[in-house]
Order: structure tokens, then C-alpha cells, then sequence
């Protein structure tokens, strides 16, 4: 005897939209195990069966993966945050504090963001390690360290960038330093190497580029929140796309044997 | 074709010879329609690049070519040359002739349409690149005028413009020079001891001559002069983005130093 709850159910799982947004039944069947995960956009990324290594947490401590997890929590805080902050002079250290004052929740969320954004360059560095560690940078693996270390620069611009973004004492001389260690690039900086020769200028090398002017002020807020917000974010997402997709292609996650891959 | 021409229409075509030496362009099909080769000289003399179809491809079909043979007029058998038209070959650049500029219509084409691309994709590259190059600047000018030379004490550091421009303005006895009020360690401001005669560093105690060399302190190099010289108007002028360095020995620039007596 159905009851009317099941009924009801069954009625709604014939129906076109559902069947439009669910695809498969979720019996459980091998078929649909598989399914579950190669028919999810957002899952598609794992692989359908994962080796008995993988999931000795041990191993790796997983910490690749919560430097991801860390990245999307960044990006949502950060997206909250974008609601209450205008990167100007006159009102980027205001927004900052109405945020930690008069929002409800401003604390939390600005709080969440910059811990995060701490705690992601540690669990950067220690993926990094574990990886050195654990030899898996070795062939056919060296191209995929190669982008860690591109997407560890980008973690550290990210924060560099963010920094600047409060505009209070600690941020301008902080990025102040940062920057004067630009004007020493060679070739590009106009007190480097080669660089006066070559017609570097205190208006026209990398650090002006960098900060919009001579020196850090309003321009530098602008760029360094595009920066820090849409490209380097845009930059580092295409990076790890290409990370995760050498993951899996060079026999996906790292374990103590992974010649003696046992499903 | 010649062979073709000679039978009588109705009859049934015999199977053709598998190479027809009496083609001009020795790989012509054995029957092919007669209107059709008639109205395009062309595809004989293409043949000889294209395989030649097999030939019992025709001889299945007995019943059109000789349908075909019998609605057309029978043109003179001429052994040489399959076709009625042809152009003389001076009249026609051969294939794929790329002519005298190099390229024929197609190949233009081609280039064309990759040069606009390319085009439009290096301006687009330049000039976002150029964008990011600030052309105009909202600062303040790094060069502001310090008063009349006569209002400065022989021997005395002025202070007057350290809070708002971080420069110090020294007088001596055959002039002027401007230093500024940068640590050369890691960017504080120094003070002016008049009582001991030395620029010291609050944040780490680096330590200054009156003339700027560097004695004691973490510091690794003397402060840095910046230029200075007379307006106009007779003022002394500053241009904070200008220095000279005493460990490249450029102290002795012209305008590191305003001569004045």
C-alpha cells in the first residue's frame, strides 16, 4: 500500500522537468554509481573509481585539495565583501570599517576571507612540500610542477595584491616596500641592471606600471583591486584546470605504490 | 572517343581499350558523353592529373552514350584532340600559377583574411599593453620651489620642507644641495641632531654626516642628493624625482649642487 507521500513522489519523477534535471534513476546499481559522478558537471573532475591509495588521507593530507576548497571559500567571502568596498582613496578604509561595524556579519565575512587567505599559503607550502617530498614532480610529472609553482606565485600576488586593499597605514607601506623592490628588476626597473640604459625612467618602468604613478597612491588602489579580483583570480583558474587535468591524465593522486594501482 | 565516333548509333559499344593512345592527353575516359567534353575543353586536359575512371565503369551502360551518340551530330573524327573548344595554351596561364605577385586569386584571398586577423590581434595586444602605461598623472609635481637663496643660513640644514616634501636643504659656503629625508636602509625618515651634527635614523639608528655619507647604523649607503637649481624667478628649485647617488660618484653633476656666494 503506497501512501500518498510516495504517490506523489512517483507522480513528480515522471514528469518532464524532472526527468529534464535529474537524469538517472539513483538506484543503486553500477551503472548509476558511475553516473553519479561522470554525469556532474561539477563533480566530472574525480574519476570514477579511485585507486585503494587514494584514499589513505595519510599520504597526502589532502592538502591540494583544501588549497582548492580554500580558493572557493576566498572567492565567495570575496564576492561578499565586493558589496560593501569601493576601491577608492576616499572610501576604501571607510567601506572597511562600516564593513566591521555596522554590517551584520561584516566581521565574519572579512575575517573568513583574511584567514582563509592566511591559511592558504600554508596549505599551499605544505602541498608543495609533500609533493617534493612524496617524488611526485618526477617524469612524466615535471610540466605539472612547473604550473604549482606558477599557481604559488599567484597565491603570493593574490595576498600582495589584497593586502593593499584596507588603504590603512599597514597596507600602503607594506605595498610601498613591495613595490620599491620593482624598481630593481633588471632591464625593467629603472634602478636595476641595464635599466636606466635602456631608458628606464622613474614615469616609465615596471613599478609605474605596477602602481599607476611614482608612487603608491589612488591609481594603485584601482589596479591592485582588478588585479587582485578578476585577473590574477581569471589566471590562476585556468592554471588549475590545466593542474587537476595532469593530475588525473598522469594516473591521478598520489599514494605509497601507485605501480601496484589496486582498485 | 575517336573509337566511339566511328561506330554506327544503336550498336552496342565494345569494351574500349584500357589505354587509348589516340587521347591527346593520353588518360581520356573511353566513352564519356560526347555534349560534355564538347562543352568543356577543360576537363580533357585535367584528366591527365586525375585518375581515369575505370573503364568498364562506362561500359555498363550501354544504353546512354549510345542515346547520347545518336542526339549529337557526329563531329570529323580528328585522331589529336578529344575536345571541339579549346583556347590555345598561350592564352591561359597554366594552373596554379602564382603570377607575378606571387599569388593567384585564392592564395590572396587567404592572406588577406590571416593579415586582418593578425592584424586586428597585435593592434588589440599593443595597445591593451600601452593602456596600462598611465599617460597623465594626478600626483602632485615632484618639483616645488624652496624660497629665495638669500633666506638660507651658511652652514645650516632648513628644515622648512621635510614634513611636506622629505627634503632637507643645506646651505655651505659656495652653495647649495638638497638632501632627502629617506633612509637609504629601509625607507624611514631620519631627524637632524644639530646638537651632535648628524642625521640619525629613528627605526634602526643608522647614522649620517652632515653631508649625507653614512657612518654608523645598518645602513649601506650615504642618503641620496636630489637636484637642485635656480627657477626663474630667482628660487631655489627641487625635483624630488631626480637623486644622485654618492657610490656612483654622481655628487659631482651639476645639478647635484647649486653653486651660490
Amino acid at each position: 500500500m503506497i501512501g500518498l507521500l510516495d504517490q506523489m513522489k512517483e507522480k513528480m519523477r515522471r514528469t518532464d522537468i524532472y526527468k529534464s534535471i535529474f537524469r538517472h534513476s539513483y538506484e543503486d546499481t553500477q551503472r548509476n554509481r558511475a553516473l553519479q559522478i561522470v554525469d556532474n558537471v561539477f563533480l566530472h573532475l574525480h574519476p570514477v573509481r579511485v585507486t585503494r591509495h587514494a584514499t589513505n588521507v595519510g599520504f597526502t593530507w589532502g592538502m591540494g585539495g583544501i588549497t582548492f576548497l580554500l580558493f572557493i571559500v576566498l572567492t565567495i567571502t570575496g564576492v561578499i565583501l565586493m558589496f560593501y568596498y569601493r576601491p577608492a582613496a576616499e572610501y576604501a578604509y571607510d567601506d572597511m570599517k562600516f564593513l566591521m561595524n555596522d554590517v551584520a556579519f561584516g566581521p565574519l565575512m572579512r575575517n573568513m576571507h583574511r584567514w582563509g587567505a592566511h591559511a592558504m599559503v600554508i596549505t599551499v607550502m605544505l602541498h608543495m612540500f609533500r609533493v617534493f617530498l612524496t617524488g611526485s614532480y618526477k617524469p612524466p610529472r615535471q610540466f605539472n610542477w612547473v604550473i604549482g609553482v606558477i599557481l604559488l606565485t599567484l597565491t603570493l600576488f593574490l595576498s600582495f595584491t589584497g593586502y593593499l586593499l584596507p588603504w590603512d597605514q599597514l597596507a600602503i607601506w607594506a605595498v610601498t616596500v613591495g613595490t620599491n623592490m620593482a624598481r630593481a628588476t633588471p632591464l625593467l626597473g629603472h634602478e636595476g641592471p641595464f635599466g636606466p640604459e635602456l631608458g628606464m625612467k622613474i614615469n616609465n618602468d615596471v613599478r609605474f606600471v605596477l602602481l599607476g604613478g611614482t608612487q603608491v597612491g589612488p591609481p594603485t588602489l584601482l589596479r591592485f583591486y582588478v588585479l587582485h579580483c578578476i585577473f590574477l583570480p581569471l589566471v590562476a583558474t585556468i592554471l588549475m584546470v590545466v593542474h587537476f587535468w595532469r593530475v588525473r591524465k598522469d594516473g591521478g593522486i598520489s599514494g605509497p605504490d601507485t605501480a601496484a594501482k589496486k582498485f | 572517343m575517336a573509337e566511339e565516333e566511328k561506330k554506327q548509333p544503336g550498336s552496342r559499344p565494345s569494351l574500349p581499350p584500357i589505354s587509348s593512345s589516340k587521347a591527346v592527353s593520353g588518360g581520356a575516359k573511353p566513352s564519356p558523353p560526347p555534349l560534355r567534353s564538347a562543352a568543356k575543353p577543360v576537363s580533357a586536359a585535367a584528366v591527365p592529373t586525375k585518375p581515369s575512371p575505370p573503364p568498364s565503369a562506362d561500359s555498363k551502360d550501354p544504353v546512354s552514350p549510345p542515346a547520347v551518340q545518336a542526339a549529337t551530330p557526329q563531329p570529323k573524327p580528328v585522331p589529336q584532340k578529344t575536345s571541339a573548344i579549346r583556347k590555345p595554351k598561350q592564352d591561359r596561364p597554366p594552373e596554379d600559377d602564382s603570377g607575378i605577385w606571387r599569388m593567384n586569386r585564392k592564395n590572396f584571398l587567404h592572406v588577406a583574411g590571416w593579415a586582418a586577423f593578425f592584424s586586428f590581434l597585435v593592434t588589440a595586444t599593443v595597445g591593451a599593453i600601452r593602456l596600462m602605461v598611465p599617460r597623465v598623472l594626478y600626483e602632485a609635481p615632484s618639483a616645488f620651489k624652496a624660497g629665495r637663496p638669500e633666506d638660507y643660513v651658511i652652514g645650516e640644514v632648513n628644515e622648512t620642507y621635510k614634513d611636506e616634501y622629505r627634503v632637507w636643504i643645506v646651505r655651505e659656503e659656495d652653495g647649495f644641495y638638497a638632501l632627502a629625508a629617506i633612509c637609504t636602509h629601509l625607507g624611514c625618515t631620519p631627524r637632524w641632531l644639530p646638537t651632535e651634527v648628524k642625521f640619525k635614523c629613528p627605526c634602526h639608528g643608522s647614522g649620517y654626516f652632515k653631508d649625507g655619507v653614512n657612518f654608523e647604523g645598518p645602513t649601506p649607503r650615504p642618503l641620496e642628493r636630489l637636484k637642485i637649481t635656480l627657477a626663474d624667478d630667482g628660487q631655489i628649485l627641487v625635483d624630488r624625482n631626480i637623486k644622485f647617488l654618492y657610490e656612483k660618484q654622481e655628487w659631482g653633476k651639476t645639478d647635484a649642487f647649486l653653486r651660490y656666494t
